[in-house]
């Protein structure tokens, strides 16, 4: 296995390839609070928020395998997982997502693009130029995507027009996606 | 190969979790046809999780609930039955789902198809509380699709056939946003039906004759 700086993908490697309890001990002491706080942040109540916070840990462990370090670390799979756990409990269904054995699904072009940058390196760029975000944008990409808040409801929040959340929204997330792309 | 796909918002939205479900069976829909825009959301999720990883959180570590994951997580999960009906042998599985979900059909044909204008049916899936409107036309070859504005808080998915306006030819797959400019007038240049799901916050505008009179008919 590749030696990574990140020691939570690591974690989940190790759990995704030979179901290493230990591992799993420290990604649930790292994630279990953070999930419950990004719960807490979306309107849940503590209850509640620790009820999904344990679901989308059996569903770390359960799921594990399907984890690929080289194409996203721990921290944004465990995010999508908890994203859609919250999707669900709001729907009272399952979020329909991408199935990857639709008969319509169009895979990746084979051989993958390999100008993309490791999974790790652009996650550093994407911490530092998240902090390096004006105040104003970073809060409104934090509303959206820890808060769960759409545009309008940022906008109410905030006391500021829809017109300005959606120009600060969109200023911020293409900034990160060039920090992303640059080299 | 699919080649009119959702804005950075729409995508964005997707990968935040904070767009209506009848959008999201369009982005995931798109997704299904759309390498590209698969690896722009994968990126936009990255945002995510470094959100996530910077939360700062008590620090004493728990480790209690571990074990009862890990015990948890021994009982399989049911797989999802393989669903059979023209409705998922027409569109990717997250849309055909969506509209089988709303309307408790699986045949494209039991939809609640109406007349909408000449050459032109409706077949509303969803009126949300929250105004959100969901609805499929369908349009024979030839033929427009009612003639509505486009604003930005609309999105459409092209489940089957093409159809042309002022912005360009969207065909099977694609994605249409809205873009706050003048009302379109969509002419299907498909040999077969055109069918697209319409998604907006609340209905268009019709502003065309004949989806007036069909207005004024169904009392719509």
């Amino acid at each position: 296995m590749a030696r990574s700086e990140d020691p939570q993908s690591e974690w989940l490697s190790a759990v995704a390839s030979r179901r290493c309890p230990d591992s799993f001990r420290r990604l649930y002491a790292h994630y279990h609070p953070r999930v419950a706080k990004f719960l807490r942040n979306r309107g849940e109540n503590e209850r509640i928020s620790e009820e999904i916070a344990q679901e989308v840990m059996v569903a770390v462990w359960r799921k594990a395998e399907t984890f690929d370090a080289s194409k996203a670390s721990a921290s944004t799979w465990i995010f999508t997982i908890a994203r859609n756990a919250h999707i669900d409990l709001i729907r009272k269904e399952r979020r329909r997502s991408v199935d990857l054995t639709d008969p319509f699904f169009v895979p990746d072009p084979d051989p993958a693009p390999d100008d993309a940058p490791p999974a790790e390196s652009l996650a550093r760029r994407l911490a530092a130029a998240i902090e390096a975000l004006p105040p104003d944008q970073a809060e409104i990409v934090r509303l959206c995507y820890l808060g769960g808040r759409r545009h309008r409801e940022a906008a109410d929040a905030l006391g500021l027009p829809l017109a300005v959340v959606k120009y600060r929204a969109r200023a911020a997330i293409e900034r990160l996606r060039r920090a992303m792309e640059s080299d | 190969m699919t080649s009119n796909h959702p804005t950075l918002d729409w995508l964005a939205g997707y990968a935040s979790g904070t767009i209506e479900e009848a959008a999201d069976a369009v982005i995931a829909a798109h997704l299904t046809l759309c390498p590209a825009c698969r690896r722009d959301v994968a990126r936009l999720e990255m945002i995510g999780g470094a959100l996530l990883e910077s939360e700062t959180v008590s620090t004493a570590p728990d480790f209690s609930g571990a074990e009862a994951a890990m015990a948890a997580a021994m009982r399989p999960e049911a797989p999802a039955p393989r669903p059979t009906g023209t409705l998922h042998r027409l569109a990717p599985r997250p849309m055909a789902d969506f509209i089988a979900a709303r309307t408790g059909v699986v045949d494209v044909e039991r939809l609640p198809w109406r007349f909408y204008g000449p050459g032109v049916e409706r077949a509303v899936i969803e009126t949300g509380a929250d105004g959100t409107t969901a609805q499929l036309l369908r349009s024979q070859p030839g033929g427009t699709l009612a003639h509505h504005g486009h604003r930005s808080d609309e999105i459409t998915y092209v489940l089957s056939g093409a159809y042309e306006d002022e912005t360009g030819v969207y065909r099977t797959g694609d994605v249409q946003c809205g873009d706050e400019s003048a009302p379109h007038q969509p002419v299907i240049i498909s040999p077969d039906p055109c069918i697209a799901l319409v998604v907006s916050e609340k209905p268009p505008a019709p502003t065309g004759l004949a989806a007036r009179l069909a207005q004024l008919f169904l009392g719509r």
